[in-house]
């Protein structure tokens, strides 16, 4: 087996309160990516505008709803860097990558990692 | 006595498996036993060799590739990296003394860094008589870019290597 990355979001979201995907999306059964199962682990890598702290939230499912989740701060000094590594305990279709938090940008990428045979 | 015709290829095919076999088995049974339970994590196919060279080092932070611009990457397309290693050498014969700092950061589609500066990795100072070898390992892998500094009081010569490896280390 070998691993592949995949390059799956590089963008900016203005972080709120209320909780939302990094594709800005408010709706909690909206997933960030679709037919995601092959990848084994996501390393999530950004610069964080402000510096109060962002909750984030990455859950996994399919579209009979979230299965697994993984909850975390993403803490640091404003435009400092952050890295999150996620690595979901089983294969999900879905997964949603959403933050909440005191009003700022948040400037990041999602690196997927998949195993392919040979 | 019977004998028995056999090509030069299926001689030297006997010589060799039997007795280099059953030595083997005996005397490296440990580290057989070790590379048995390495084998699947291990592929040397995928170890890359990110950046080889020699760094004058001096008092100021310098990038492997001698410059002193902090916004420059030593390595960059080291995504699909778990791991990274440097490993090298400092040449003359005065005891080594070199510190050094790794840095990271993730860029977008274009190349264009998500950020203003790097994040910190990690720092080390490389102490060992001279003419030895030394290795540092970079833990936090995945990132796109790596910026590594040295520098030493004593002006030094090192030569170097930053390798990569993927999908041996499961983090």
């Amino acid at each position: 087996m070998r691993t592949v990355p995949l390059t799956l979001y590089v963008g900016t979201l203005p972080v709120e309160a209320t909780p939302k995907d990094v594709l800005n999306q408010a709706e909690p059964v909206a997933p960030t990516f679709v037919n995601a199962e092959s990848f084994c682990a996501f390393y999530w890598t950004g610069v964080k505008g402000g510096s109060a702290p962002i909750a984030y939230t990455v859950r996994g499912g399919n579209a009979n709803g979230w299965q697994w989740s993984q909850s975390g701060q993403i803490v640091g000094n404003a435009r400092g860097w952050f890295r999150v590594v996620v690595k979901p305990p089983a294969e999900y279709e879905w997964y949603r990558f959403e933050v909440s938090g005191a009003p700022q940008t948040l400037h990041s990428k999602i690196t997927g990692v998949e195993e392919v045979a040979e | 006595m019977s004998a028995e015709r056999i090509t030069r290829r299926e001689m030297l095919k006997r010589l060799i498996v039997a007795p280099i076999g059953a030595a083997v088995l005996t005397t490296l049974e440990v580290r057989q036993a070790s590379a048995a339970t390495m084998q699947p994590y291990y592929d040397p196919y995928f170890v890359a060799v990110l950046w080889e060279g020699r760094t004058r080092c001096d008092s100021l932070w310098r990038s492997l590739k001698g410059d002193v611009a902090p916004i420059l990457p030593a390595v960059q397309g080291a995504t699909p990296y778990d791991r990274l290693y440097w490993t090298g050498y400092a040449l003359g014969s005065a005891p080594v003394n070199v510190a050094m700092r790794v840095w990271a950061r993730a860029v977008d589609h274009n190349g264009v860094p998500l950020g203003n500066g790097w994040r910190p990795i990690g720092q080390a100072t490389i102490q060992t008589p001279p003419q030895r070898w030394f290795r540092v390992e970079i833990p936090e892998g995945h990132w796109d870019e790596y910026r590594l500094e040295v520098r030493s009081a004593t002006p030094r010569l090192v030569y170097s290597r930053v390798i990569a490896s993927q999908g041996y280390w499961k983090e």
